[in-house]
């Protein structure tokens, strides 16, 4: 039997490019990277696996990456921190990327040259920036980067502070009470502060069960906000706002507070300031006095994003969906967290496809050939306890020159079984590993 | 000269969908299934060589919901059954051992 595949091959001229593996056809060039994330080390490898002979260099100011996908299992101790880190190795010996140690500083985008902090000048055909985000700590009155990295972590950039942000929480006085201090729009991981208030309140349950989570928000929703908020009914104590019950499966009315609380911009939740000294917030509806204070500030593309001019006023980047090039500066691309793509989320899921569909075009850019029609989706588990989890399902094509949701159902219905929930959180599991190896390894 | 012409039909029937417009649509499931379809984990099954016809068939059972599933049914709502045509094709090219 001919398959369709090769019916066409023999209908069509041998030689049509288009039917060639990507790997046959000719396509050279020199690409450099910064940001050795998953947007940079997706795109690395995606290159090298179809085109070995484009010459790939990723600038990496990090010798081993910290994965912030999953880093809030930390704090309640269903990993380590040494569980985040993902090595380089893969990626410099089996696709023979050459990772560099260093920090990109200068952008001649003219010559097309960058130099880093060392001295070392690289060019470039090709430049692709994925440089995550930059947390805007003084955009809080009272907040600062040394506060976060003392007093009040975020953590929402994994490292040092998220390790400060666990021992907190351990140490916490017994009937102690733990605030996360929610974003605005848009940020990276958008179910993240709201899964993070989960997990604290679940490691509340065993070991400190007076203790308390508030989450204080200046939105009022956030994505998986349905699923999220019968997960916290279920599991601990949450009432529902009764405005909020509608299309919702029969709910759990608790007399007493629960252990998570989410403070909702209606209700007074957009905060106003921070009092380190004090550990209190302000907020639109009063002062809140906590014993841990998390803030997830708002954000912006990654510094050198900025720095380089790839942001509008917006602080994010404008790019070309079909291949994820600058709208501001010519044969620079950039990927991840740092772009403005919607409505493709601020997720390492997005980042690891829009690498893939950026690796393709480059390819056949470098060949001279038309880009294809690109294709996306997103697909993000959160947690609403360790056994319970719900997803996010998201696809995406281009539709009239825009990137469109393409039509489906978003989530589960919220009727699912305890199975399905148990199921979610095992593929979340999974997934960290899957995910990890389709980015790094 | 019949055949020629069925087959100038058949070619202009429907917009082609290229083998790197296939390959393109099916890197998302990597991202869970593995880099060119192969994967080691217990929850996620690998892709590399399933054949065509069975990618679709589950793929349309997704759908209805006649096979069970968290996310696929989402997922298998979203293309047309020419682009999961494409994406088993795809699928079944790889090779099942090895390096891709």
């Amino acid at each position: 039997m001919i398959s369709r595949r090769n019916f066409l091959g023999m209908a069509l001229a041998a030689g049509a490019a288009g039917l060639l593996p990507l790997s046959a056809r000719a396509a050279t060039g020199k690409v450099v990277v910064i940001g050795g994330g998953v947007g940079g080390s997706t795109f690395a490898k995606y290159i090298k696996m179809n085109a070995p002979q484009i010459e790939v260099t990723i600038i990496e100011q990090n010798p081993i990456y910290i994965r912030p996908y999953g880093s809030s299992e930390v704090l309640n101790g269903h990993i380590q921190m040494s569980d985040l880190e993902v090595s380089y190795d893969a990626l410099r010996n089996k696709y023979g990327v050459n990772v560099v140690v260093d920090k990109a500083i200068g952008l001649d985008a003219d010559k097309r040259v960058v130099t880093t902090a060392s001295g070392a000048k690289f060019d470039y055909d090709r430049l692709v920036v994925s440089p995550g985000i930059e947390l805007l700590y003084n955009r809080i009155e009272g907040y600062s980067r040394e506060i976060a990295e003392t007093k009040a972590p975020s953590g929402w950039i994994p490292g040092s502070q998220t390790a400060l942000l666990r021992d907190q929480i351990r140490n916490m006085r017994q009937g102690g009470t733990f605030l996360i201090v929610a974003p605005p729009n848009p940020y990276r991981c958008p179910p993240g502060p709201d899964e993070r208030g989960a997990l604290v309140a679940e490691w509340m349950q065993k070991y400190n069960p007076t203790g308390k989570v508030i989450i204080t928000d200046p939105k009022n929703e956030f994505v998986t906000g349905q699923d999220m908020r019968l997960g916290w009914n279920r599991l601990y104590g949450y009432n529902v706002p009764a405005d909020m019950r509608e299309g919702m499966p029969a709910l759990q009315q608790h007399s007493e507070a629960g252990i998570i609380d989410w403070i909702r911009e209606v209700d007074g939740g957009r905060p106003l300031a921070i009092d380190a000294q004090k550990m209190q917030v302000e907020t639109e509806q009063g002062f809140i006095k906590a014993d841990v204070i998390n803030v997830v500030p708002p954000m912006r593309a990654g510094k050198v994003a900025t720095a380089f001019g790839l942001t509008d006023a917006s602080g994010w980047c404008p790019v070309d969906p079909y291949t994820f090039e600058s709208t501001l500066v010519s044969k620079v691309h950039v990927l991840g967290d740092s772009v403005s793509a919607s409505p493709l989320p601020k997720s390492g899921f997005a980042a690891n496809n829009e690498a893939k569909v950026a690796a393709y075009a480059i390819i056949n850019l470098f060949a001279g050939r038309e880009v294809e029609e690109p294709s996306w989706e997103n697909t993000c588990y959160a947690l609403a306890g360790k056994d319970y989890g719900f997803m996010v399902i998201g696809v995406y094509g281009m539709r009239d020159g825009k990137i469109a949701n393409l039509p489906r159902p978003g989530f589960q219905t919220l009727d699912v079984s305890d199975t399905k929930h148990r199921l979610a959180a095992v593929y979340q599991q999974a997934w960290m590993k899957s995910f990890t190896e389709d980015s790094f390894l | 000269m019949k055949k020629l012409i069925a087959l100038t039909a058949i070619l202009l029937s429907a917009p082609v969908i290229s083998d790197e417009r296939a390959e393109i649509m099916a890197n998302p499931c990597a991202a869970c299934h593995g880099t060119a379809g192969k994967v080691e984990n217990s929850a996620f099954m690998p892709l590399a060589g399933i054949k065509a016809e069975v990618f679709v068939k589950t793929m349309k059972e997704f759908r209805t919901g006649e096979r069970d599933s968290t996310l696929m049914r989402g997922l298998a709502l979203a293309y047309t059954d020419q682009e999961l045509e494409a994406m088993g094709q795809y699928f079944e090219s790889l090779p099942k051992g090895g390096e891709k």
